[in-house]
């Protein structure tokens, strides 16, 4: 299942895209593809939030659902 | 939850006259004692001999909000605050420029200034923002958050 990913900070200028489609049906799984896809992400850590939530343990994604990439937070 | 979802978000530097405005906007509500303010400023700091010369942020902005409507039902019952504004920047800021501004007002100090401090810690530790430092010869790196 394809499913769009929103991407923020340093993930957005290593991958060149704001939003990006990815096939996984589970967190665990997008994590996974995401370093498959982009070897440039290297060590970078990032949250997984859904729906605007971010998930900690592995998380089955459903169609419709919001997903977005969170680098480390530096605001203030 | 019932949270009302204001933008806390600025395009641009925060002035000091919107600062002196917002202090003066309080001047009606009497029964506050006291008001505390934060503010963040973007500092030009130097890494490996190259100046920053502005902080870039960006936000996942939907979720910001969010989150923040939280931090404010959560911090205004706690220490029953009167009023609480936040405001952050978005866009290139640069040295010497505002970028964070927290504004508490209850009736006594201890409350707006713990509720302040607080606050401030709750935006940098649990906000979707991400700054990135620019240097004066246009390269950049992104910004990490310190402890206090």
């Amino acid at each position: 299942m394809a499913v769009k990913i929103q991407l923020f900070g340093q993930l957005k200028q290593i991958t060149g895209a704001s939003e990006i489609f990815m096939d996984a049906s589970d967190t665990d799984e997008l994590v996974r593809a995401m370093a498959d896809r982009y070897p440039g992400i290297g060590n970078l850590t990032y949250l997984i939030a859904v729906d605007r939530n971010v998930v900690l343990a592995n998380t089955a994604i459903k169609t419709g659902q919001e997903l977005a990439l969170l680098p480390p937070y530096s605001g203030g | 939850m019932n949270q009302k979802i204001k933008n806390i978000f600025v395009k641009g530097a925060i002035s000091p006259a919107f600062i002196g405005e917002k202090i003066a906007a309080h001047q009606s509500k009497t029964d506050i004692g006291a008001h505390s303010i934060f503010l963040g400023q973007v500092r030009a700091d130097l890494v490996e001999n190259k100046q920053v010369a502005a902080v870039d942020y960006t936000s996942y902005e939907a979720m910001a909000l969010e989150q923040m409507a939280a931090i404010r039902e959560m911090m205004i019952e706690k220490y029953s605050l009167t009023c609480m504004h936040v405001y952050h920047s978005l866009g290139k800021i640069g040295i010497g420029e505002i970028c964070l501004f927290v504004f508490t007002s209850a009736r006594h100090r201890k409350a707006a200034t713990d509720a302040c401090s607080e606050i401030v810690e709750r935006i940098k530790a649990t906000l979707p923002i991400w700054g990135q430092e620019i240097f004066e010869d246009e390269s950049y790196q992104w910004k990490m958050n310190k402890p206090a």
